[in-house]
C-alpha cells in the first residue's frame, strides 16, 4: 500500500515507475487545472512572438552554431572566462560539484558576515541544493523572483523552469498567503497578492548583505552575465547589496558580448512569448555605481564572485548520444508544447530540479544517477516539441537513448559498481557516478554485457 | 510615449507635466546627452541631484537618459553605471527617459554590430528597458513589482 502522499517535495525524485505514478496522481488532482490554464497562455504567446521574428529560423540556426563551437572550446573558454572577471576586479571559482559551489559560496558568506541575502531566480541554485546550506549557516535566504517567493512560503520545488510556481492558481496563492503570512490585508487579486510581496520584498532586498543571482549566458572574453526578467528582482539583487555572487553552468559560456545578440530576442520569444521581456541586463559586475548605505552599515565597496559549476556537465559533454542538452537555453517552449507537461506540470513530469522531456537528461546529469531519468517515461515521442526548440535539440532522442539505457539498468548499475571501484583508487574518484553513466557508458555498457547472466539474480 | 523638442526648457516641461504633483524628482546626469538637457529642470523645486538613501526610498520619480532606443522591441537601453542612473531607473515608481532619435536602432543585435555602439557596448553595463516591471506570477498579468510600475519614454527630435 503506498503511503498517502502529501507534498510534491516527498515524490520529486522519482527513482521507480511507483514513485511515478504516484506523483502523476498527485499532479493530476491538484495541479493540472492551473497547468493547463498558463501554458495554454504561454503558448499562445509564443506563436504570436516566434511569427513576428523576421529571421526566426536563421536566429535558430545561429544560436545552436554559437553553442556547439562554444561546447567544444569550452575548456578555453573557461580559462579566458576566469582571466577576464579577475581583471575585472571580481573572483572566480570553478566548482567541480554542488559540494564544491556550495562550500565556497558559504565561505564568501561567512567571510563577509552575511546576516541575510536576496536571490534572482536560478535553476543553478536549485540543482546544487543552495538555499538549505546558506538557512544551516543562519543566513536568511530571500528568494526574490515571485514565484519562487511563493514556494518558499509554501516549501515546494519548482515545477517549470521559468514559471516555477506555474501548477499555482490565484486562488491557492491567496490561501498559501494567509495561511503562511497571517495577514489580514486584502489578498484576493493578483494585484494585492503582487503588493503584499513587493512591499516585504523591497525591505528585504534594502537590507540584504548579499545578492545571488544565476546568469542566462557569460561572455568569456571580458566577463559579462547576460539577466533576462520582468520584475526587477534581479536588477534590484545585483545593485543593491554591496556582495553580488552569480552562479552558472559552464554551458552558459559564449566568447563574447557579440554572442549574446542572437539569443536576446530569440530567447524572449521563445519563452515568454514577448519581443523582450521587461529587462535584459548585460553587466560586467562589479557595477561601477557606488553601493547606497540602505542597510545603515556605513560606506562599502562592491565585490563580486562568479561560480561556474560542472557538476556532471563535463560528463554529459563527452556522451556523443546526450551532449546536445548541453545547449539548452532554459526557455521552456518544449514543456508548455508537450501534451504531457500540459496536463502534469513538473511535479508530474520531472525530478528534483528539472522538469519536463529536457529535464530527464538534465536530472541525471546533475545527479549522477540515472535513475533519476526514469520520468522520460512521460515523454511519447511525439516530437511536437522539436519545432519549438530555439537551439534544436532533439529532445525526443534524447529520452529514448535515455530509456534504452535504463532498461539495461540492472547490469549498468552492477558493472557500475565495479568499475566505481575501480575508479575509486585513482585521482577521478571525485567525478564519481557521473563519469561512469555517461561518459563512460560504453565501457559501462561492456561492462554490463558481461554481467549480463548475473543480472537475472537481482 | 511623446516626441519633445530638442530643447532643455521642453525637456523640463515636458517632465514636470508628466510627473504633475509627484515630489521628489530624482535626476541621473547624463552622459551621452549634452547635460544641457537637464540643467533647467535642476533648478527646479524638488528635483534632486545627490538623493540619500531616504530619498532613494521614497522618490516617486526618476529621470535618466538612454544612449539607445530599439524600434522593433520597443526598448530603451540605459547605462546603469552613468552617473546614478542604476538606481533612478528602477526604484521610484514612475520611471522617465529621454532619448535621442538619433539613436534609435531597430533591432537589439544592432547594438552589438553597428560602428557607433558596438565599441562602446562592448564596455557598458547596461539594461534594455521594454515596460514597467510586470509579472504574471501572481495569476493575471500585474503591472508594477519591483522596478517602476510606469515607463515613459521622451524621444528628442
Ligand atoms: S530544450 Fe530547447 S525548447 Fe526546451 S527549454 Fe531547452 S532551449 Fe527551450
Amino acid at each position: 500500500m503506498p503511503k498517502q502522499v502529501t507534498s510534491p517535495r516527498e515524490i520529486a525524485a522519482k527513482e521507480s515507475r511507483a514513485i511515478l505514478r504516484r506523483a502523476i496522481r498527485l499532479a493530476l488532482d491538484t495541479e493540472s487545472a492551473a497547468v493547463r490554464r498558463n501554458t495554454r497562455s504561454f503558448n499562445l504567446n509564443r506563436y504570436r512572438a516566434t511569427a513576428a521574428l523576421p529571421d526566426y529560423d536563421a536566429l535558430k540556426d545561429e544560436a545552436r552554431r554559437i553553442k556547439e563551437h562554444a561546447l567544444v572550446n569550452r575548456k578555453a573558454l573557461i580559462q579566458r572566462l576566469s582571466e577576464s572577471v579577475t581583471r575585472n576586479g571580481g573572483h572566480f571559482f570553478f566548482a567541480r560539484d554542488a559540494q564544491e559551489a556550495r562550500q565556497y559560496i558559504q565561505d564568501v558568506c561567512k567571510r563577509h558576515r552575511v546576516r541575510s541575502l536576496v536571490k534572482g531566480k536560478s535553476m543553478t541554485s536549485e540543482e546544487i541544493h543552495l538555499n538549505g546550506a546558506l538557512q544551516r549557516d543562519g543566513i536568511r535566504v530571500v528568494e526574490t523572483d515571485l514565484a519562487e517567493f511563493i514556494l518558499q512560503a509554501a516549501d515546494e520545488q519548482p515545477s517549470h523552469i521559468i514559471a516555477p510556481a506555474i501548477h499555482y492558481s490565484r486562488e491557492r496563492i491567496t490561501a498559501l498567503f494567509r495561511r503562511k503570512f497571517q495577514t489580514d490585508l486584502p489578498l484576493d487579486t493578483g494585484e494585492n497578492l503582487t503588493r503584499f510581496a513587493r512591499e516585504r520584498l523591497r525591505k528585504d532586498f534594502l537590507a540584504a548583505d548579499a545578492g545571488i543571482t544565476g546568469a542566462n549566458l557569460v561572455s568569456a572574453d571580458c566577463g559579462s552575465l547576460l539577466l533576462v526578467e520582468s520584475e526587477a528582482n534581479i536588477r534590484l539583487t545585483c545593485i543593491a547589496p554591496p556582495l553580488h555572487i552569480a552562479l552558472s553552468g559552464f554551458e552558459k559560456i559564449v566568447p563574447s558580448r557579440r554572442e549574446f545578440a542572437p539569443f536576446i530576442e530569440l530567447l524572449a520569444a521563445s519563452a515568454t512569448g514577448q519581443p523582450l521581456t521587461s529587462y535584459t541586463s548585460v553587466i560586467r559586475p562589479p557595477l561601477a555605481v557606488p553601493v547606497v548605505d540602505f542597510r545603515g552599515a556605513g560606506p562599502a565597496t562592491r565585490e563580486f564572485h562568479l561560480v561556474i559549476l560542472d557538476n556532471g556537465r563535463e560528463a554529459l559533454a563527452q556522451d556523443a548520444q546526450l551532449k546536445e542538452a548541453l545547449y539548452c537555453i532554459r526557455c521552456s517552449a518544449c514543456l508548455n508544447s508537450c501534451a504531457n507537461f500540459q496536463v502534469l506540470g513538473g511535479h508530474g513530469f520531472g525530478g528534483a530540479t528539472y522538469s519536463g522531456g529536457i529535464g530527464a537528461t538534465w536530472e541525471a546529469a546533475t545527479t549522477g544517477q540515472l535513475k533519476l531519468a526514469r520520468f522520460s517515461d512521460l515523454c511519447t515521442g511525439c516530437s511536437r516539441c522539436v519545432p519549438q526548440c530555439p537551439v534544436r535539440i532533439d529532445i525526443p532522442g534524447l529520452n529514448v537513448e535515455l530509456r534504452s539505457r535504463l532498461n539495461q539498468s540492472v547490469p549498468l548499475s552492477l558493472a557500475a559498481r565495479a568499475m566505481h571501484l575501480l575508479l575509486s583508487a585513482s585521482p577521478l574518484e571525485h567525478a564519481s557516478a557521473q563519469q561512469i553513466f555517461f561518459a563512460h557508458y560504453d565501457r559501462a555498457a561492456r561492462w554490463g554485457t558481461l554481467f549480463a547472466p548475473l543480472s537475472n539474480f537481482f | 510615449m511623446e516626441l519633445v523638442a530638442r530643447s532643455p526648457e521642453a525637456v523640463r516641461d515636458a517632465v514636470l507635466a508628466r510627473a504633475s504633483a509627484k515630489r521628489p524628482i530624482l535626476i541621473a546626469e547624463p552622459r551621452y546627452l549634452s547635460p544641457d538637457y537637464f540643467r533647467p529642470l535642476r533648478s527646479e523645486e524638488g528635483v534632486l541631484r545627490n538623493p540619500n538613501a531616504a530619498d532613494y526610498r521614497s522618490a516617486p520619480v526618476g529621470v535618466t537618459e538612454a544612449f539607445a532606443a530599439v524600434a522593433r522591441t520597443g526598448s530603451v537601453c540605459v547605462d546603469i553605471d552613468a552617473d546614478i542612473a542604476g538606481y533612478v531607473s528602477l526604484l521610484p515608481h514612475l520611471h522617465i527617459v529621454v532619448v535621442d532619435i538619433d539613436r534609435l536602432v531597430f533591432r537589439p543585435a544592432d547594438l552589438f554590430r553597428l560602428e557607433q555602439f558596438a565599441r562602446p557596448t562592448y564596455h557598458r553595463n547596461f539594461v534594455f528597458i521594454s515596460g514597467p516591471s510586470a509579472t504574471a506570477d501572481m495569476g493575471p498579468l500585474v503591472r508594477g513589482v519591483h522596478g517602476p510600475h510606469e515607463l515613459h519614454i521622451m524621444v528628442l527630435c
